[in-house]
């Protein structure tokens, strides 16, 4: 009778099986960190194929580096089936941030600080969004554009124009949408729709090119209109009149000033708006599909994402102005669209059945270095472990400056087979800053890590006890060690707050800790960092992986079941040239459980 | 004479490829039957599930019976009426040849065959042959798969003194469904049987599924525009030869069918996939075998026409887009096949066969297929080898003239079998074959690209067959390569794309399976572990990771028992992790599925009664992304025999 109780049970559980998870976004470090003006990010919307439901939304923080892609699920677990199917087009406006997911027929309206729902706008077949006074205005390819109110979000109105109308532009109170006609290629739109918003009917349509597509407004009020056949037309509004006509393949526009970027053909081209006259011709060889490109403000730095070959992932490249590729991140599926944001994006991972633990930071002690008091500030010991905790429960980076400067985390962990704790760095290829990390219990449980005694987890490397004593003195600070030798704290052109030295500590403090081997090579202009074995945080070692170092409580000088603490602690005193000193960062604490 | 063959051939072979071979011979030939001393089938690897075990799955078309295979996936995009394909050890469902009566489906236009629509109802056996069927005397095409699923349907039979066999059977179930089917079989003559089937199935399509994310959403919907109403009417005339045999056949199939699409997010209560399709199949088919002494000769001939209607007509202000097309396909085919016995151990055959293909669409292509094989088999007691090449020769027209070039290719085989001890063979082949572009490849408005190469399989296998006494054990390791794969990539802008030969795919694989039958027991366990990776370039961001659809680990299970005049019944079918995409990320994975189906009946004189629940876990799952699948359902069905 057992043996029948076992099939049973067997066939039974058969039948159970888990759901799938709500999926976690997932950061790469595709850049150095960066000091920001306005913008902090942009986010970057993927279409996905049609019939797969794979649009998807993707956030770069030029702050940490970090490219994050697919955020929407981790932040709104509870809207049904996720972003949708087709995302066509995303804009910020106030904000507020607006997908226009075209083959689920809605808007879905997000806060642009947190990407979560806010709630939708009904429009079938929607393709792209613009502003005016309060409402937004949406194509929809049934041949109209919606009107809805920004604060309720319902629907307040409808205009019918051209068949498949596409982009739009808001010149003075008139909204000028492209039809396109694109259902019937034997019959395709050739006109402009120009509507008067304040009656909300269409007053004209003016005659341009068959297959309108892209819509934007230079700085002198003219209308450059692309069309999918080829060819972008500039449009005097008010007349109708087309003023010239430039002969290029047309995907996407953006506009930079008075620089008007087409990408089209295989490369981008660059069109000075005022004199209508190319400017610049980019090839972009390396592309299978450029297929989306976008102007920072700030910076003139260009995105232009590859929908490859639209099955599989896509990649971003983001180009210095002067065209030279700076770093590179991989997309969801057919990138499409991309905003910049003012904000960075915060409220991170929200699944409730999978909660990431927060951080506790218990002590933040920098020693000097380029990003401290870089773009924040703090008076007391206090504050300055509340910026780290607030720091890296958003998915961001602490540095913790030269040799000897540490963070104390507090974080249960047990002893069990294999890596039991994980540690985030920023490392990655010839550029490890490596961190000891130590671990402590609290043996007297009063929650503090004072008094406690401190265990250095054992690395690849044989470390030696060292301490160092830096000094203010103007904005150069200078070190000396306890061996004798004495340095400074090379100042960077890109960090230029008065003192890298940690405002909320007293001058001449000293930091005692263990010292890792030299491990830099080169000089002048070409720096090599090289990396340890393992053991150490923020290094590219072999137990380092997608940004983490895993690492082991057996390695402790003596036999630990738990531990309560952490410490990371710069490992090394070098420095690079113009890459600054070398400071360990870390982005995060986490168990394996 | 004919019982002395038969039983020296029983105590010679046995095994799933000899059981196989034993039917084969006798539905096949009839009253006469060639014995040869050693099964063909051995040297390839063969599935079959006939009579009353294809009976019991609970399925309801050949494609729900197909996934007990090991080795195979069928893409299946949900209920009674979505699109089910076969896919044979990953080498692409265009590879895999679909046979009905020993002559095979066509499909020229886009070369899918949707085995959810051919019915279990008259279905005697279904087998699947990796590479090539090992018989001598078939027909040029029957060298020209890389794999094949061969659907054997029922032929009249009758017992002492019985001219007419009459069956009226009634099935019904969830999802609105009703299947009402009859069979009238007569003896004309002493050497002429008559059948006449017609079946007639009908569902709403509408079930519920649920879309849930573990800490997240929990969403459930009913499917819409699923419906389904389809009739099949088929009859023949089997005539028996001093010498031979010979049939005439013909095949009616008329359908309506709503396509519920894609289940995407989507505002409540805002539907818009309401296209439909109807189909009206139409073949006639003929053959006729003749032996003498050394010789025999086997004829073949069919005519289809193939009919298409799709119709999207969105609903007022969705947006969507409109369209209404036909198709009209029609196919002639005629195959002439020779077997040559020079001596016990030694054979030959020569076939040639000829196709000829219309498409009456966006353009007017036809093609024309010559095709011609020759093989030889040698059987030397414990070893047996037979070696095939065929060659193939297309030429297409069309009214504009943008023709492909002519193709032509020799595509061998090679396969051996060797005996090691009684009840253990050790088995190897080695195929090369390809497809040829189908007519949308070539010609598709704008996509079509009339430059394509034939997309290419090489096939290697090895494997072994062990039989004790009440328990018969299969393993085969194999490994594929699909070079010139046909692919659609976009060109200037996303409206415009166009079919290249671009890919390459890597296949490694194992597949296992055991059939037991023990006292009132049964059992038959099937388990395939597949590596199927794009190795199409190093810089496709997917190098290495696993096509799409393709798990590693898959098999099935089906356990039973007859007791008295109780028949029970259990199917398990397992497909694991998989990704929806060419790149493996989290986004494209996809959860392993596993149903259970029960089925218990009981016989009661003439009557038969039969009920079933499927999926009884009501696992939600899918088989193609965003085609949710049905869950727990069921069925009831009467069967009465006069």
């Amino acid at each position: 009778m057992k043996r029948y109780f076992f099939l049973l049970a067997a066939i039974f559980m058969m039948g159970c099986r888990g759901e799938e998870p709500v999926l976690p976004s997932a950061g790469t470090q595709v850049t150095d960190p960066a000091a920001t003006g306005d913008i902090k990010g942009f986010f970057l919307l993927n279409e996905g194929n049609k019939g797969s439901n794979k649009a998807s939304l993707d956030f770069f923080d030029y702050t940490s580096g970090i490219y994050h892609r697919n955020i929407f699920p981790e932040r709104n677990p509870d809207v049904a089936r996720e972003l949708g199917d087709v995302g066509n087009d995303l804009q910020i406006h106030g904000d507020r941030l607006y997908a226009v997911i075209d083959n689920s027929g809605l808007v879905e309206v997000m806060d642009a600080a947190t990407a979560r729902h806010v709630g939708i706008v009904t429009v079938p077949s929607c393709r792209y969004i613009a502003f005016h006074d309060g409402f937004g205005y949406v194509t929809s390819y049934a041949g109209k554009v919606f009107k809805f109110d920004l604060a309720t979000l319902d629907v307040a109105g409808e205009c019918p124009v051209g068949r498949e109308p596409e982009e739009m532009a808001v010149i003075g109170n008139m909204l000028y949408v492209a039809n396109s006609g694109g259902y019937t290629l034997d019959n395709l739109e050739t006109t402009v729709s120009v509507i008067d918003l304040e009656t909300f009917t269409e007053t004209r349509r003016i005659e341009v090119a068959p297959n309108l597509h892209r819509v934007e407004v230079d700085p002198g009020g003219h209308l450059w209109v692309s069309s999918r056949e080829g060819g972008v037309s500039v449009v005097e509004p008010l007349s109708g009149e087309i003023i010239d006509v430039f002969d290029m393949p047309c995907d996407e526009m953006a506009l930079d000033g008075e620089s008007l970027y087409i990408l089209g053909g295989g490369g981008y081209t660059v069109v000075d708006t005022r004199l209508r006259e190319i400017v610049a011709e980019h090839p972009l060889p390396g592309l299978e599909k450029p297929y989306c490109i976008a102007i920072h403000p700030e910076n003139g730095e260009i995105l232009i994402a590859d929908a490859r070959n639209y099955f599989s992932s896509g990649t971003l490249d983001c180009h210095t102005p002067d065209g030279t590729l700076k770093w590179q991140a991989k997309t969801g599926d057919i990138p499409s669209r991309i905003a910049f944001s003012r904000h960075r994006l915060s409220g991170g991972n929200v699944t409730p059945h999978n909660p990431v633990e927060p951080i506790r930071v218990h002590e933040y002690t920098p020693a000097p270095g380029q990003f401290i008091g870089d773009g924040w500030s703090a008076s007391t010991p206090a504050g300055a472990a509340a910026w780290a905790e607030q720091q890296l429960n958003s998915g961001g980076m602490v540095s913790l400056g030269a040799f000897g400067g540490y963070i104390v985390v507090a974080l249960d962990v047990e002893n069990r087979d294999g890596p039991d704790f994980t540690v985030g760095g920023n490392a990655f290829s010839s550029s490890s800053e490596p961190g000891i990390v130590w671990v402590a219990q609290d043996s007297d449980g009063d929650g503090s890590h004072h008094g406690e005694l401190w265990h250095e987890l054992r690395g690849s490397e044989l470390t030696t006890s060292y301490s160092i004593t830096y000094t203010r003195s103007g904005n150069i600070v200078t070190w000396a060690g306890s061996d004798g030798a004495t340095g400074e704290i090379s100042r960077s052109p890109v960090h230029t707050q008065s003192s890298y030295y940690p405002a909320w500590l007293p001058d001449g403090h000293q930091w005692h800790g263990s010292l890792l081997p030299p491990l830099i090579t080169g000089g002048g202009e070409s720096w090599s960092l090289g990396n340890f074995e393992w053991g150490y945080a923020d290094n590219l070692g072999n137990d380092y992986s997608r940004g983490k170092t895993a690492l082991e409580l057996d390695n402790a000088d003596i036999p630990l079941t738990h531990i309560d603490f952490i410490k990371v602690q710069t490992g090394v005193i070098v420095s690079a040239g113009w890459l600054g000193e070398l400071s360990t960062e870390v982005t995060g604490f986490e168990k394996i459980k | 004479m004919r019982h002395l063959a038969f039983i020296v051939f029983l105590l010679a072979f046995a095994g799933l490829a000899r059981a196989q071979d034993i039917l084969d011979t006798m539905l096949v030939t009839g009253d006469v039957v060639v014995v040869s001393k050693r099964p063909d089938g051995d040297a390839t690897p063969v599935q079959r599930l006939s009579g009353a075990d294809l009976q019991r799955l609970g399925a309801l078309s050949v494609a729900d019976a197909v996934r007990y295979f090991s080795g195979i996936q069928v893409k299946d995009y949900g209920g009674i009426g979505g699109l089910k394909t076969v896919n044979v050890r990953s080498l692409g469902s265009l590879h895999t040849g679909v046979f009905y009566d020993g002559v095979q489906v066509g499909n020229a236009q886009n070369g899918q065959v949707d085995l959810g629509r051919f019915s279990l109802d008259n279905m005697e056996a279904v087998d699947l042959y990796n590479g090539q069927k090992g018989a001598m005397l078939q027909t040029a095409r029957d060298y020209s798969t890389a794999a094949a699923v061969y659907m054997q349907t029922r032929r009249p039979e009758f017992g002492a003194g019985r001219r007419d066999n009459i069956k009226l059977s009634l099935g019904g179930g969830s999802f609105g469904m009703i299947n009402p089917g009859i069979l009238w079989e007569r003896r004309l003559r002493r050497n002429l049987d008559l059948q006449v089937s017609a079946e007639y199935l009908y569902t709403t399509g509408r079930y519920r599924f649920t879309y849930a994310r573990d800490g997240g959403y929990r969403v459930s919907d009913t499917r819409r525009n699923g419906d389904v109403g389809a009739m099949r009417i088929e009859g023949g005339l089997f005539g028996r030869l001093a010498d031979g045999d010979w049939r005439v056949k013909f095949y009616f199939y008329d359908s309506e069918r709503g396509y519920p699409g894609a289940s995407v997010r989507e505002n409540p209560g805002f539907f818009r996939n309401e296209a439909r399709q109807w189909d009206k199949n139409f073949f006639a088919q003929s053959s006729l075998r003749r032996f003498w002494g050394r010789y025999s000769l086997m004829l073949n001939a069919k005519f289809a026409d193939d009919r298409l209607h799709y119709l999207a007509r969105p609903a007022e202000g969705s947006g969507e887009y409109y369209s209404d097309l036909r198709f009209r396909q029609r196919e002639a085919y005629f195959s002439a096949a020779n077997e040559f016995r020079a001596a016990d151990w030694w054979r030959f055959s020569l076939s040639a066969d000829y196709q000829f293909n219309t498409l009456d669409a966006f353009v007017k292509p036809s093609r024309s297929t010559f095709m011609a094989a020759a093989a030889t088999s040698f059987d030397f007691g414990r070893l047996a080898v037979q070696a095939s090449l065929l060659h193939t020769l297309a030429a297409d027209r069309t009214k504009t003239g943008a023709a492909t070039d002519r193709k032509q290719r020799w595509s061998p085989t090679l396969t051996a079998s060797w005996q090691i001890r009684e009840g253990l063979v050790l088995r190897a082949f080695y195929k090369n074959i390809f497809r040829l572009p189908t007519l949308n490849d070539n010609y598709y408005t704008a996509i079509g690209n009339p430059s394509l190469k034939p997309e290419t399989a090489t096939q290697y296998n090895l494997g072994a067959i062990w039989e004790h006494r009440w328990l018969t054990l299969q393993a085969d390791a194999y490994y594929n390569e699909v070079h010139d794969k046909i692919v659609a990539l976009p060109q200037d802008n996303q409206f415009r794309w166009t079919m290249l030969n671009l890919g390459y795919v890597e296949v490694r694989g194992v597949d296992i399976s055991a059939a037991a039958s023990f006292k009132i027991f049964r059992a038959r366990l099937s388990y395939t572990w597949q590596k199927a990776q794009d190795f199409t370039g190093r810089d496709t961001g997917y190098y290495g990771h696993l096509i799409p659809y393709a798990p590693l680990h898959s098999g099935s299970a089906v356990l039973g028992a007859t007791w008295q005049k109780w028949d029970f019944n259990y199917s398990f079918v397992y497909t694991g992790e998989r990704w929806e995409q060419h790149d493996n990320t989290p986004e494209n994975y996809a959860l392993p599925w596993y149903t259970s189906d029960f089925s218990l009946s009981r016989t009661l004189n003439r009557w038969r009664l039969t009920a079933e629940i499927n999926n009884i876990f009501n696992q939600q799952y899918e088989v193609v992304q965003c085609y949710p699948m049905p869950g727990i359902n069921f069925k009831l069905k009467i069967e009465l025999t006069l």
